[in-house]
């Protein structure tokens, strides 16, 4: 099932060291607490999927890795990250530029908006290896045609003169790749990147990147709210609520027995092949709870089928119930 | 591209091919072709006034005030062409020498506007704590009329082109800055900016790859339409006898100088207002016709 079947998480010390991470939009309706005190590691060659709804802070807590969110909106009030063992948010921003596309890189969702539509392939490519490795203009192109024979695009050196337009979307999301993974990076931050395309196309690009990961041994940080991807391409999975870790587990693990009830409202969710046509597809009742309030108890407790009154009071720590297998419930594993 | 494998394959047929191109593009875009047009002509002739008229400054009381005269408009010698002044001034050369003046101003402003309001409307857009400031001081200098400024820089010193051409820039420089920010204010915020910044591209970087091109279209037809509005105010203030001094043949002057005798002699004020007005519409023509062709939002054909 898992793509990857690499080093076991844990066993060396993490690439990739995130704890307590708080961060905070200001806005002018009040303070919104994106990510609550988020921790996780991501081992070397691992793959980590982060799952989650939208606007549970898994692409806020990709984006708090690199320092990439915008100033004056937004802070990390608290946590720290640690990137080989160097506190990345103690980091001035040059120091922080030459880790972003040089250590850590990232792929965003939009492969039809990420390019600039005015510079060829070959340029963007370029951009990355100009600025980390000092190659002048020659040497860089060639690297760029390397690039993109890497990520398999059919007469890559011809390809590097041509403008974004004359890409196909999952050519372009190769393109993404080839521009993320220039410069080798040890981990590779990838934000929904099949999201906005194809489902066969998607495949391709998944399969793609497992590839790749495994030829660079790079670790993965993979954010996506598709289940299906997680148990494609991860080993190890976290699953995100209102700015919180929930649950934590080796893939086969947490779709073998997931422990929370939000992760098995998810899995509920996906429709399936064979389920009948009569079968109403299983949704998770309610909305995310707004961020910007305080919330006393666990913040999945007004949607949770098995909700009693302590989960409304008190917040339930993140606690390991087997063995690599964490989740937040003050009654996890029970049946609903 | 098409061009490559065109001329590989009938190297023969290129000029042709060329020529069917022209036509094609003149039939899309007549008004970039017409004002194009227009204004190559104007500056020829504005080049070429030393060489193809009489000395603009040579006064003959005897030939004062004759009316045009278009035969043997090509005759060297002749200097009635378009008449004579109140002075015996051919008219013909005065034009063509203002045309010089009224190019260079128009020309000179408009880069200079647009060089000062890229920079600062780049900085602006970009570093927002920077904005807040310069914008405030935008306003402030958008608020004094061009003219009155012109007066006051020319009372103050003693006057000349490149202190008029200063005086005319300093009021359009803000547009410039606020089309510049705008334009800033919505690329930074395109997902290829985050891109180039995920990758460690430092800001100046940003700023020249990926900003500053998306800003060339509309700073192109921005700058046509401040070269148009600069001749204007040149024309003006001359006329006011806060411009060129008046022994320099400009439009303006010409203009100017002819009132008392406009009743008697109106090509005095015939000709170099139609050169005036000549130029003044090729180069909004041309403006209009780049404003379509590189706005693809405003296009109706493409």
């Amino acid at each position: 099932m898992s793509g990857l079947e690499t080093a076991p998480a844990a066993t060396a010390a993490p690439i990739l060291e995130v704890s307590d991470l708080r961060t905070h939009f200001f806005t002018r309706d009040g303070v919104t607490r994106a990510v609550d005190g988020v921790s996780f590691t991501v081992a070397p060659g691992e793959t980590l999927g982060i799952v989650g709804e939208s606007g549970c802070g898994k692409s806020v807590t990709a984006l708090s890795v690199l320092r990439l969110l915008p100033p004056r909106l937004s802070r990390i009030v608290g946590g720290s990250v640690r990137f080989e063992g160097q506190e990345l948010l103690a980091l001035d921003e040059p120091a922080m530029r030459r880790i972003r596309g040089n250590r850590i890189a990232m792929i965003f969702q939009e492969p039809m908006t990420s390019l600039n539509p005015v510079l060829t392939i070959g340029d963007q490519i370029a951009e990355a290896v100009t600025i980390h490795q000092g190659k002048n203009r020659a040497e860089a192109m060639r690297h760029a045609a390397e690039m993109l024979r890497l990520v398999r695009i059919p007469d890559a050196a011809k390809r590097t003169g041509d403008y974004p337009h004359q890409f196909s979307g999952g050519m372009r999301q190769r393109v993404m790749i080839a521009m993320a993974l220039s410069c080798s990076p040890r981990l590779l931050i990838a934000d929904e990147p099949t999201t906005a395309l194809d489902v066969t196309v998607q495949a391709q690009i998944l399969k793609l990147m497992v590839e790749l990961k495994q030829a660079t041994d790079a670790a993965v940080m993979l954010i996506t709210h598709d289940l299906g991807v997680i148990a494609e391409t991860c080993q190890r999975v976290i699953v995100m609520y209102a700015g919180q870790v929930v649950e934590q587990a080796e893939v086969v693990e947490l779709f073998d027995a997931p422990l929370h009830p939000y992760t098995r409202g998810l899995m509920a969710s996906i429709p399936r092949i064979g389920g009948g046509r009569k079968r109403r597809l299983a949704e998770i009742p309610g909305i995310v709870p707004d961020l910007r309030k305080p919330i006393a108890g666990c913040p999945f407790a007004p949607r949770c089928p098995m909700a009693r009154a302590r989960c409304r009071t008190e917040p339930p720590p993140l606690i390991e119930h087997r063995l690599g297998h964490l989740a937040a419930c003050w009654y996890a594993g029970e049946a609903a | 591209m098409a061009d490559g494998t065109l001329a590989e394959a009938a190297p023969a047929e290129r000029p042709q091919g060329a020529a069917l191109r022209f036509g094609t593009f003149a039939r899309r875009n007549p008004t970039i072709v017409i004002g194009a047009a227009m204004l190559c002509v104007m500056v020829i002739l504005a080049l070429l006034a030393p060489l193809i008229t009489n000395p603009p400054m040579h006064a003959a009381p005897v030939d004062r005030l004759k009316p045009p005269d278009l035969s043997n408009f090509f005759d060297p010698e002749k200097r009635d062409r378009f008449g004579t002044d109140n002075l015996g001034r051919d008219i013909f050369a005065r034009t063509l020498h203002g045309a010089r003046v009224s190019l260079l101003v128009g020309l000179t402003v408009a880069a200079f506007a647009t060089a000062v309001g890229l920079v600062i409307g780049l900085m602006a857009g970009y570093y927002r704590r920077f904005d807040a400031v310069v914008m405030r001081v935008m306003d402030g200098l958008m608020s004094i009329p061009s003219i009155l400024l012109a007066i006051a820089l020319i009372a103050l010193t003693r006057g000349g082109l490149f202190l008029l051409i200063i005086a005319i820039t300093v009021p359009e420089v803000p547009r410039v800055v606020r089309l510049v920010r705008s334009v800033v204010l919505t690329v930074r915020e395109r997902p290829f900016v985050d891109a180039a910044i995920s990758v460690g591209s430092p800001s100046r970087k940003i700023i020249i790859r990926h900003v500053l091109p998306m800003t060339v279209a509309p700073l192109i037809v921005q700058a046509t339409y401040i070269c148009a509005s600069a001749i204007l105010i040149e024309a003006g203030l001359s006329f006011l006898g806060a411009g060129v001094p008046p022994e320099i043949p400009t439009w303006g002057n010409m203009i100017a100088q002819s009132r008392l005798f406009f009743a008697r002699a109106p090509w005095l004020i015939f000709f170099p207002g139609a050169a005036l007005a000549l130029v003044v519409l090729a180069v909004n023509l041309l403006g209009d016709g780049l404003r379509d062709r590189l706005d693809p939002r405003l296009a109706r054909r493409m």
